[in-house]
């Protein structure tokens, strides 16, 4: 059994994003039009359709990280990092992001894969330091 | 906690000493409902999935304060496989697919040992991409063909045509991890896992019968002032009161619908504030495919942010309160029905918040 979700995954976590070449080729391999392709992948928020940068920082902003400081933590992300939420540049990208089941530890963010728990702003600012954003 | 209870797979052993029909029949009489948030008996679901030609073990948890299913994976794996294999061998099924949320994949090593050692049938990790919509029985479906992560109209149910088309019965995991526990003496088919977080001294996850009050979860878990009670962000809210009834049947009395992931705000804490939040949640997160909660989310999202510049007029108001029951009615799945349940309850119960936003 092949899984279209598997397929793209693997694409997404070996180049970061899934190019239009290879829509072509899953479409090809899945025998599905590439509109199907391009449909899945647009519904999913996991998967990107151009490069993104080389660090994605995600602050969660659900009810409860929201409610203890989230959306503080992204301006301050903002303003240590000199940018502005969701701008592109190559090094890091911030972006605020929906509920990650780590309500009882929030504030929360991760950077790229790794999780960061029960933040505040010294540990933000601690946390940048230590992965060289600023 | 029964949920931590380690398993040999005695329990599967002893399952299988009976026919699939008088299983099924035992975890009706066990009185045990399905754990994912709609409260359907699983013993009726498996009657009418049976034979089942897929099984699903969700794991798809994004409700904002519900981390339950985390903890069953991070603590007790072994007893959901044994909870899939007794399922399995009740409802015929060769081919199950257990479904975690993509933050989940770091189980799938953990999960895959457990399986290659114990389980006596085919399950299949599948990871999801990110969305909250899959956690619903049939929007799971589509993920796992490959599809949009979209619900499908119901009827047919899953447990008459699902996945590929085929039979599937769709289990949430903490129901799989109790079914086990109904072959022990002291099985209590009450007992519910509560994801308890907020303004309070120890946030986390309590095994604790169906019926217990707000007044005793408050003290047990150490709430500070607290004020305002959020059913996670679909379930709707309500003022701190001492006496009200943890129960699926006594929340609707209150005209929220009963979730598990419990969420204390003190008084420090802006109740249209949190509601922001919850619908920029749904605004992310519906699928876009009917029209009423696309927009309908977006437009509430904007009204909200006006008030972080200037006071509501009483036309903008208005509009709120129209979309409340716009959106819902007009949407197809739970995600379009329940997005504005905390927004209604919180106007209802926390009105006078409301007005001093109103010019």
């Amino acid at each position: 059994m092949k899984f279209l979700l598997e397929y793209l995954q693997k694409i997404q976590n070996k180049n970061g994003f899934i190019s239009e070449s290879d829509i072509l080729e899953a479409s090809k391999q899945f025998q599905l039009s590439p509109a199907e392709i391009f449909e899945t992948i647009s519904s999913y928020e996991k998967f990107n359709l151009w490069t993104t940068s080389e660090k994605v920082i995600k602050i969660c902003d659900s009810p409860i990280c929201h409610s203890k400081g989230g959306e503080n933590l992204i301006k301050l992300a903002e303003k240590l990092l000199n940018t502005k939420i969701g701008t592109y540049n190559k090094k890091f990208i911030i972006e605020s992001c929906q509920c990650l089941g780590e309500c009882d530890k929030g504030p929360v963010m991760t950077i790229n894969d790794e999780l960061f728990t029960n933040l505040n702003e010294e540990k933000l600012k601690q946390i940048f330091k230590d992965q060289k954003l600023i | 906690m029964q949920i931590k209870r380690k398993t040999n797979f005695e329990n599967f052993k002893v399952a299988k000493k009976l026919s699939p029909e008088a299983l099924i029949k035992k975890v009706e009489k066990s009185g045990l409902m399905g754990r994912g948030g709609a409260n359907f008996p699983t013993g009726l679901k498996w009657k009418m999935s049976r034979p089942a030609k897929y099984l699903i073990c969700n794991a798809d948890e994004s409700e904002p304060g519900r981390f339950k299913d985390k903890f069953v994976l991070d603590n007790n794996p072994e007893i959901v496989i044994e909870g899939i294999n007794i399922a399995m061998y009740a409802l015929s099924t060769k081919q199950c697919f257990f479904y975690l949320r993509e933050e989940f994949k770091k189980y799938k090593e953990k999960l895959e040992k457990i399986i290659k050692e114990k389980s006596k049938y085919k399950i299949t990790i599948v990871i999801g991409a990110g969305s909250y919509i899959c956690g619903e029985e049939t929007a799971i479906l589509n993920s796992i063909e490959g599809k949009r992560a979209e619900t499908r109209h119901k009827p047919p149910y899953p447990s008459e045509r699902g996945l590929y088309d085929e039979k599937t019965c769709v289990n949430n995991i903490e129901t799989l991890a109790r079914i086990p526990l109904i072959f022990e003496d002291d099985f209590d088919n009450e007992l519910t896992l509560f994801s308890v977080s907020g303004d309070v001294q120890s946030p986390g996850v309590y095994e604790e019968r169906q019926g217990i009050t707000l007044k005793y979860l408050a003290e047990k878990v150490g709430a500070i002032d607290p004020y305002a009670i959020f059913f996670g962000a679909s379930g709707g809210c309500i003022p701190f009161q001492q006496d009200l009834i943890l129960s699926y049947k006594e929340m609707e009395k209150t005209g929220n619908f009963f979730q598990t992931g419990i969420m204390f705000f003190n008084n420090e804490k802006s109740v249209p504030d949190i509601c922001r939040s919850i619908i920029q949640f749904f605004n992310e997160e519906n699928c876009g495919k009917c029209l009423p909660c696309r927009e309908g989310n977006f437009r509430l999202l904007q009204l909200f942010q006006v008030i972080l510049k200037r006071k509501w007029t009483k036309e903008e108001f208005q509009i709120i309160q129209d979309l409340i029951d716009f959106v819902p009615n007009g949407s197809q799945c739970g995600l379009g029905k329940s997005s504005t349940i905390a927004l209604k309850s919180a106007i209802k119960y926390f009105k006078n918040e409301f007005d001093k936003l109103i010019e």
